[in-house]
């Protein structure tokens, strides 16, 4: 396996390993509509991060030419963005989940990446100091 | 301030004016602070998801720009760039799925028409 797909399955197993933390925190410290937008928000942003690298994935070759048909490219990342709106505010008007629970759920990549980038630079920061 | 920008200000005003007259009766400046309420809520939200959507546009375009730059100058590189571009796209992404749900709830979540007239009635002293 290549480096870059081994970098990106990392943080897809990150992804999922907040989510369950901060679900299972949730579900313990917080309330049912709280642990609902966690789970809710998590996996809407965890499947709208793997279809975003499977289409750009796909649109472009490793030597950055583009490959495959523009529109289709253009009607993917629409179609996303509107699935995504769509869900989020279907959930909060009809008031199934708490918005700050969503807005956590909705983090869980960034808390992944974060995490990420935090471990990289302590590992690298510390086999410099050896 | 341009010759645009200052009729649509006036506009508003004038209209939101005239809303606080149709609404003269008893509790006229209790309903037009509530229209008010309302007007900033909408001003936030369409104001708010605009300045979102040019940032992410503005950050997505210099970062794909920026990795076919790169890749184009070094083509063995374009994998590691290209996975890297798609980490920094879904973290500016998500600021933006930060506002809309930020709009959602200011539009959705505030307290209807009732509630809010109930809420400034009270914190006038009514």
């Amino acid at each position: 396996m290549r480096n870059r797909d081994k970098l990106i399955d990392h943080i897809r197993t990150n992804n999922w390993i907040v989510l369950g933390i901060i679900g299972a925190l949730s579900s313990v410290f917080m309330s049912a509509a709280f642990t609902l937008g966690v789970i809710i928000g998590g996996l809407m942003v965890i499947a709208n991060f793997s279809v975003l690298q499977h289409t750009i994935r796909c649109a472009f070759s490793d030597l950055g030419a583009f490959q495959g048909k523009k529109l289709g490219l253009i009607a993917k990342s629409y179609f996303r963005l509107a699935f995504m709106g769509l869900v989020i505010y279907m959930v909060i008007t009809n008031g199934w989940v708490h918005p700050l629970g969503l807005v956590t759920g909705l983090s869980v990549v960034i808390f992944s990446i974060v995490g990420f980038g935090i471990r990289s630079a302590w590992k690298t920061s510390s086999r410099e100091a050896i | 301030m341009s010759k645009r920008t200052l009729v649509g200000v006036l506009t508003a005003v004038l209209l939101l004016g005239m809303a606080s007259l149709a609404f003269a009766g008893d509790d006229s400046a209790v309903k037009a602070a509530a229209l008010w309420v309302y007007f900033g809520i909408a001003i936030a939200c369409g104001v708010g998801i605009g300045m979102a959507a040019m940032g992410t546009g503005l950050g997505m375009g210099n970062a794909i720009n920026a990795a076919l730059q790169g890749t184009a100058r070094n083509p063995e590189a374009g994998g590691k760039i290209m996975t890297t571009m798609i980490i920094g796209l879904a973290l500016i992404e998500s600021l933006c799925i930060y506002a809309l749900v930020i709009c959602f709830i200011l539009v959705f979540k505030i307290p209807d028409l009732g509630g809010l007239h109930g809420l400034i009635v009270k914190s006038l002293g009514g």
